[in-house]
């Protein structure tokens, strides 16, 4: 005779039931046994969950920027790319897709920036830090060596959303240890599953966030980290000799993306306090941020922009740190001969091998 | 007295013809290197011609034979050994190895004695039923008796020259050859695209961040609760596979009395 109990199987979520016969509980879609002590716990910690909440950010906005004379406005006709530069520095070609852009006057409708990282490298060492780029890449079609017109790469200041808040993470995870042994006739498994629970806190220091549509995200995010120890109050005068791109993604659109880094983050920090198992996988993550406080800031970038074969390229380098990302064109033919000649050269070998040692 | 040598006369003659016709040898009592007790050959003048050829070819070394029944094999060994002891029996020969085919419980196996012990391995005998299995496992009969003629030439050939075929010194046929080029080609395919892959990602340095690792302020993870709950086991097995790697012919006894090797299994 079994008796029914209000338990959900930790394995399969199916009703499970006190098997009287066996004194335990048991499922009867996977027939898995539990102790009741077990599941008594195992259900205490599902009802004990923190509750999934807003995140909280600083309401403060940067202030407006009353831009001083002598700072001309740019725009691009072709991809809208809007720029800042002194009057004395002309700026012929847009920075984010190499088409020329026009004078629109007075710059107008910008935030003051808190904080800036004045450039560290010059131009010289952004050729150099392309022409290292470019070493020792056997798909790249030579051609794009000869044809990228280097002496273009322009030093441009990106607006970056610097986010620092505190992460509350109340978090589970579907653990198993594994034991293996044998005897003469058989090879034996014991997999012991386990549910772990962590709940804590995690601050964050600057989460970066680009604000431009120009600049693509993968290329700011590649060029990080900055060096925070560089930034200074923001003043006009580092702009001398510089672009700035003006932001079009204000902090609200740009929030959701640091919160989803810092929700990641905060998952594989937790998970790395669990040790011991062979496998621990996230089953439920319930990660709120609050403290959320954002700055604006302008961090140095060296840009290229290069067609070639009707696609366009851009690179970008740090320019406080000279880290150089940027996606190279492949040489499908160089590709193909690569691929035949190891393919071949390594199969007659192996085969070889197996031969005389077999 | 007449009636009496008339008689005698009579008994004479009669034992005569009695003893005339026990010199006749019936045809079913020769014993032939070649018996279809199943029916199951084709051309059993090309198998025979086979299994001789294969004998000369090896030096005379060792008499090679077939024989197929149509009766369920309870025990395809004893079978086996009993047909080519009564061949033995029969010829005075010493030396032989035979292949025995049951069609009604889909049993072979391949008996050996004298040199053929020698030169039939227990690795022998298991690599010739690998070859063969698959043309009788298809009804092929007459290939598989023709292949097994011409394996038993190489096999007496090799023991004779150089050593017996064995676990280290492994028969290599067409296949062998065809298996390596194919794992060789696998292994330097797989390790080309890896290759290949390494190079086509140095061109790609540009990537979407999915976490924040570089900006968690240093020192401030403070975990609150954690718990490790055990739920349940589960325990699997798995059987070991023997394998005997030391060579050799094992042997056992007839009923007879007669030292035999042999081995076989089913199609």
């Amino acid at each position: 005779m079994s008796t029914l109990l209000n338990y959900k199987c930790p394995c399969c979520n199916g009703a499970i039931e006190f098997d009287s016969s066996i004194q335990k509980m048991k499922c009867p879609f996977c027939d898995t046994e539990f102790d009741t002590e077990t599941l008594k716990q195992y259900d205490e910690e599902l009802a004990n969950r923190t509750p999934d909440l807003e995140d909280e950010w600083d309401k403060e906005a940067p202030e407006n920027w009353d831009v001083p004379e002598g700072l001309v406005g740019y725009t691009c006709q072709s991809c809208g790319g809007q720029i800042v530069a002194e009057e004395t520095s002309i700026a012929s070609s847009c920075p984010f897709c190499d088409n020329p852009v026009i004078v629109t006057g007075k710059v107008s409708g910008m935030l003051k920036p808190d904080w800036v990282i004045p450039f560290k490298l010059d131009k010289n060492a952004a050729v150099k830090g392309f022409k290292e780029h470019l070493k020792g890449k056997k798909l790249l079609p030579k051609a794009f060596r000869s044809n990228s017109h280097i002496e273009e790469i322009k030093g441009v200041y990106v607006p970056f959303w610097l986010f620092d808040c505190s992460a509350h993470g109340d978090i589970t995870f579907r653990a198993t240890k594994q034991h293996r042994w044998s005897d003469s006739t058989y090879n034996y498994c014991r997999t012991s599953y386990f549910h772990l629970t962590r709940e804590g806190t995690l601050d964050f220091v600057k989460v970066p966030v680009d604000g431009s549509t120009q600049m693509a995200d993968e290329l700011m995010d590649s060029i990080e980290p900055f060096d925070y120890s560089g930034l200074v109050d923001f003043q006009t005068a580092y702009l001398s000799g510089y672009l700035a791109n003006k932001y079009d993604v204000d902090a609200e659109n740009s929030k959701a993306r640091a919160a989803e880094r810092i929700k990641t983050s905060t998952a594989e920090v937790f998970k790395s306090t669990a040790s011991g198992y062979n496998t621990c996988i996230p089953d439920n993550m319930i990660v709120n941020i609050s403290q959320g406080a954002v700055k604006y800031a302008l961090l140095p970038v060296w840009i290229l922009t290069t067609k070639y074969k009707g696609e366009l390229y851009t690179f970008a380098m740090n320019g406080q740190t000279g880290k150089f990302v940027g996606n190279l064109p492949l040489d499908k033919g160089a590709t193909a001969r690569w691929a035949l000649s190891l393919g071949l050269g390594l199969s007659a070998l192996f085969s070889a091998i197996l031969m005389l040692f077999s | 007295m007449k009636i009496l040598r008339k008689f005698a006369a009579v008994l004479a003659s009669a034992a005569l013809s009695v003893s005339l016709f026990s010199f006749t040898v019936p045809a079913e009592e020769e014993f032939s290197l070649v018996t279809d007790d199943a029916g199951i050959i084709e051309d059993i003048d090309e198998i025979e011609k086979a299994v001789i050829d294969a004998a000369d070819n090896s030096g005379n070394l060792c008499d090679i034979l077939i024989y197929t029944t149509d009766e369920y094999l309870s025990s395809p060994m004893n079978y086996a050994d009993d047909r080519l002891d009564e061949y033995l029996d029969a010829t005075g020969e010493k030396d032989g190895v035979m292949l025995v085919i049951s069609t009604e419980s889909r049993d072979w196996w391949i008996t050996t004695t004298g040199y053929g012990i020698t030169a039939f391995t227990d690795y022998g005998i298991e690599k010739i039923g690998e070859l063969i299995v698959d043309d009788l496992s298809d009804g092929n009969y007459d290939e598989a008796f023709l292949d097994f003629a011409e394996l038993c030439e190489k096999f007496i050939i090799e023991a004779d020259e150089s050593k017996p075929y064995d676990t280290n010194h492994k028969y290599r046929d067409s296949g062998f050859y065809r298996e390596k080029i194919f794992f060789g080609t696998l292994i330097g395919v797989v390790i080309t695209i890896v290759v290949i892959g390494t190079m086509v990602q140095q061109l790609k340095s540009a990537q979407i961040k999915t976490q924040a690792n570089q900006f968690v302020k240093e020192g401030s993870l403070n975990i609150i609760k954690q718990s490790d709950i055990f739920l349940y086991d589960t325990v699997s097995k798995t059987r070991r596979s023997s394998e005997s790697s030391s060579g050799g012919s094992s042997t056992h006894r007839s009923s007879s009395g007669r030292s035999h090797g042999g081995g076989g299994g089913k199609f």
